[in-house]
């Protein structure tokens, strides 16, 4: 009899403890999803993570964004840069030589279709103040002149860095990018292991979804015969569009867009409509996805297959024929017919 | 179940009690650990941040938003959602195609108004949920 007690009072024990085991396990594993939106660098965003506690991690990535967005306005007089910009020196923090670095690289990569010290001539087009207006021809080539023979000085945190004469510097077409990688950063730091973070159509999906399955990023269409160019299903990539319809006005019939040609001085005219960079690093994918609309078709290939390891991208161009890398053609779906590009 | 050779009339009775308690704890787990909804699709609009209303999209209607920055018209019509006219600058939110899936959103910059779909209809189709747009 008591050995059967015992029996019956060890199995009762263990049940027990099974379910303590199973209910400590719940509370320290507990997983749940927050998320939340915002509006910072001039467009809305909106972060979400699943893991232990993402609220934390969530809010923290949010004011590390709003944060960068105060450094990095350039219409705020409060900015880093935009002290940078009016006395042409300022001292550098690590975001900043970060930012300076992968800016230098972006534009080295794409001979200079990415720059960050087009800014006076964004200016003169109003793109930064929204009164928009056609300049003299005579003004940009001035601006281009300038632009050509612009210079940054700058070597550690801690450091000067200076603006040569005239030279004005805007991070706009990388900043995004960057926030992403820092958000990435903490996510990480909070050991979160998945995150869709997404800055105003700039996404990084890090990781995959909760239940398991890749992350659907569908890429916007330009146009209205599709409302998507085709789903990319991925994880822990950064998917990033330029596209001149995302900002541009209208004067007697010409439409102009925001994606300056540095070496022209005027909107891109390379036959791109919408460019989308898919890459492992989310500051160089929004750097490249400006630099390949201002390239063209030609130049984007040429770039991609001497660094097809850094980066993947879809081109859709301005007759409507879509274009993808070998890198995604086994992730990208869509109705559309499209061409692969091969090494 | 192991094979090993133990009276059966014992294991049976044990593995009864086990079964039972198991099933019981699995019983009153299951549903805290898996609270998921299966309502219909809704959208809902915020401005600047703040919860506005909640639309049913499968009640066909248009609506004025009144924003701070100025008002945006709502249309819901054939479960999706869009917005018809706004008295914004640059039009961008009315030139957005309506939307139905999950996780879609559109967004009227200078009003600080954002629409997001956030219950799939499409479930039964075979358009794969979509988690963010790039564009």
């Amino acid at each position: 009899m008591i050995r059967k007690n015992i029996k019956i009072i060890a199995l009762c024990a263990l049940v027990i403890l099974t379910v303590c085991v199973a209910l400590i396990l719940r509370t320290l594993r507990h997983e749940s999803t927050y998320e939340t939106s915002f509006f910072a660098m001039d467009t809305f965003m909106s972060v979400k993570a699943t893991g232990h506690n993402p609220k934390a991690s969530v809010e923290a990535v949010r004011d590390a964004i709003m944060a960068l967005d105060n450094d990095l306005s350039v219409t705020n007089p409060e900015s880093i840069v935009y002290r940078l910009n009016e006395t042409g020196a300022c001292v550098a923090d690590d975001d900043l030589i970060f930012l300076l670095n992968k800016s230098a690289e972006a534009r080295e990569l794409s001979n200079g279709a990415f720059n960050i010290s087009v800014y006076p001539i964004m200016k003169e087009w109003g793109f930064t103040g929204n009164e928009f207006k056609v300049p003299e021809e005579a003004v940009l080539n001035d601006l281009c002149k300038a632009l050509s023979v612009a210079e940054i000085s700058y070597t550690n945190s801690g450091e000067p860095v200076k603006l040569s004469e005239g030279t004005m510097i805007d991070f706009g077409g990388i900043a995004k990018g960057y926030a992403s990688k820092i958000a990435g950063d903490i996510f990480a730091g909070h050991k979160i292991k998945s995150a869709l973070i997404n800055l105003g159509g700039n996404v990084y999906a890090i990781g995959k979804k909760p239940d398991g399955s890749l992350w659907n990023v569908a890429v916007n269409s330009p146009d209205e015969t599709h409302k998507y160019l085709g789903i990319l299903s991925l994880s822990d990539k950064a998917v990033i569009t330029s596209g001149g319809y995302e900002r541009y006005f209208e004067k007697e019939g010409v439409i102009y867009h925001h994606i300056i040609d540095p070496s022209t001085g005027y909107p891109a005219r390379s036959g791109a409509q919408s460019v989308t960079i898919v890459s492992d690093d989310p500051t160089l994918a929004d750097a490249l996805s400006t630099a390949l609309f201002v390239m063209g078709l030609d130049g984007a290939a040429e770039l991609w297959r001497s660094n097809s390891a850094l980066f993947d991208f879809i081109f859709y161009d301005d007759k409507g024929n879509l274009f993808i890398t070998e890198g995604v053609k086994d992730v990208f779906s869509s109705d559309i017919a499209f061409e692969v590009i091969q090494k | 179940m192991s094979s090993r050779p133990i009276s059966l009339s014992k294991l049976s009775k044990n593995n009864l009690i086990l079964f039972v308690c198991l099933i019981l704890v699995a019983g009153v787990l299951y549903p805290l650990l898996n609270r998921s909804g299966s309502e219909g699709s809704v959208a809902v609009i915020e401005i600047d941040g703040e919860e506005y209303t909640r639309v049913d999209l499968s009640q066909d209607t248009v609506f004025t938003v009144p924003t701070p920055a100025g008002i945006n018209t709502v249309k819901v019509s054939n479960h999706e959602i869009s917005v018809e006219s706004a008295d914004c600058p640059d039009k961008i939110c009315v030139n957005q195609a309506a939307i139905h899936q999950s996780g879609e959103i559109i967004v009227c910059l200078p009003h600080k108004l954002v629409i997001t779909v956030i219950t799939d209809t499409a479930k039964e189709s075979e358009e794969p949920q979509i988690d963010a747009v790039t564009e």
